[in-house]
């Protein structure tokens, strides 16, 4: 049986769909069988985030009310042969799909799939509550802002209320410059706050716009230093232990000094 | 006709006895309820705060006396900051010089009330866990967190507040009004402190790397080491 986790963030715009859609897509280029939810009903993304928007046919709704079955529902990714993704309903809210309705459906998902992924819809009611009804795991995405960790605080609280402890924190959207000159929030500032495990730390990087845009996954992008940050949180779920990327842009200098035992 | 033992402490309603293991607080049961809690909270207010922290046991003058305002007269201590205690005792002298001498004199006689309305030490609520934002805890005793409260966490108590962790949320002591009540953490950095009715301007102290107390003294609030 899979695995079934819950990307959730409290706070809107930190990168729940584009962690969402860059996990799936790295868990399938290993070869794993998986299932990405969008369970934002009403606001519709992760599909446009994977270029998936015209071959959508059914959605989440249709399934949960018996309209079709789960496989005539389920979209089969353009690039690779594991990843599905369950649409959500565009004309339709978040009352439309009840927690046990989808206790139901990742139970039924996680049958056939390795791992299903929900992404979770900002805030902190039914949708929230719908999201996280059938999960085994949660992951924290957070950015380094006050209002992203205080949001995120209270998410893991809500976690913990609903039984889903030791959920993993990514923090996204780091730039280490405003870090070093004391501008941004470190990554030591944020875990002394919401005191659970680091699963990642994505640096900010102008090719998730450009990736996202053109319908794909920055994971897919060997070169990019935040592409390379999802690659080893990808790792990491699957139970490898790979040490935190360093956060500077790696200069031949810097590169060099390090090599040598300098910092 | 009821049989009146004058105590050598005097006449008056209330007396306080410093003992090596804390207060002794003697009233005279004889004396009009009213007066001896005018009276106390006059020695209370006249102690500018001298007495917070301290051990008391309450004894009265006369072992006949009426006993039921006791938990009362117990609740105006623990208000000023007095901590209940058994461990407190006094003994009047057994052998009187006086009496050797052939001089007689007015026996002292105080009996301790060993029926105290609470237990041992100040009472407080204990959470064991970190509270996150959105979490909410009010108690009409003291409480004591075991963990950090994070900004957006609030903590009320008509007692005193200690934290075992970092204090960044947002704290509330003696929110029915008592001025008494402290604020302790062993990190204070609070986004909002109040204690009774007073706020302060400034929630956290300059040195936030020692545990640090805040009180209020002549209407402002102000801090000190732990």
């Amino acid at each position: 049986m899979g695995e079934v986790i819950v990307v959730t963030s409290g706070k809107g715009g930190v990168g729940k769909t584009t962690t969402t859609a860059n996990l799936g897509t790295g868990l399938a280029q290993l070869g794993y069988k998986v299932a990405l939810v969008d369970a934002d009903i009403g606001l519709r993304n992760l599909d446009v985030v994977l270029g998936l928007e015209n071959r959508i046919v059914y959605d989440i709704t249709d399934v949960t009310g018996g309209h079709c079955r789960l496989r005539q529902a389920l979209i089969k990714d353009k690039r690779y042969e594991g990843l599905f993704l369950l649409p959500a309903a565009q004309t339709k809210d978040k009352t439309a799909v009840s927690p046990d309705q989808m206790k139901a459906l990742c139970e039924d998902l996680s049958q056939e799939f390795d791992y299903v992924i929900i992404d979770c819809p900002a805030g902190i009611e039914q949708g929230f509550r719908n999201a996280i009804a059938g999960a085994h795991r949660a992951i924290v995405v957070t950015t380094p802002e006050v209002s992203a960790v205080r949001d995120a605080d209270r998410i893991i609280g809500l976690l913990e209320a609903a039984e889903l402890r030791d959920p993993k924190l990514i923090i996204n959207r780091v730039r280490h410059k405003m870090v070093a000159a004391g501008d941004m929030m470190s990554i030591d500032d944020i875990i002394d706050i919401l005191a659970v495990d680091l699963l990642g730390v994505v640096p900010e990087d102008e090719m998730v716009i450009i990736t996202t845009n053109r319908g794909e996954a920055v994971i897919q992008d060997d070169r990019s230093r935040s592409g390379m940050a999802f690659r080893n949180i990808v790792r990491r779920i699957t139970g490898e232990q790979v040490p935190l990327l360093p956060l500077e842009e790696g200069g031949l200098f810097s590169k060099l000094r390090r090599l040598m035992g300098f910092k | 006709m009821r049989k009146r033992v004058v105590t050598a402490v005097g006449e008056e309603a209330v007396s306080i006895k410093g003992t090596r293991n804390g207060l002794v607080i003697i009233f005279n049961p004889d004396r009009d309820i009213e007066e001896i809690k005018s009276n106390l909270k006059l020695k209370m207010e006249s102690s500018r705060g001298f007495f917070r922290g301290a051990k008391f046991t309450l004894y009265t003058s006369s072992s006949g006396g009426d006993h039921r305002y006791v938990s009362e007269l117990e609740g105006i201590c623990r208000e000023y900051g007095l901590i209940p205690s058994r461990e407190v005792s006094w003994l009047p002298p057994a052998w009187d010089p006086d009496e050797a001498s052939g001089a007689r004199r007015k026996r002292t006689t105080v009996v301790p009330i060993r029926q105290q309305a609470a237990p041992d030490g100040e009472q407080a609520l204990l959470v064991a866990r970190t509270l996150r934002s959105g979490h909410r805890i009010f108690s009409r005793l003291s409480i004591v967190v075991m963990g950090d409260v994070n900004p957006g966490a609030e903590v009320i108590s008509e007692g005193s507040i200690y934290v075992l962790g970092n204090c960044k949320g947002s704290v509330h002591a003696g929110a029915a009004g008592n001025l008494m009540a402290e604020v302790g953490a062993l990190k204070l950095q609070p986004v909002v402190l109040r204690i009774g009715s007073v706020t302060a301007d400034t929630p956290t102290p300059a040195n936030t790397a020692a545990p640090t107390a805040a009180r209020v003294h002549r209407g402002k609030i102000v801090f000190s080491r732990l």
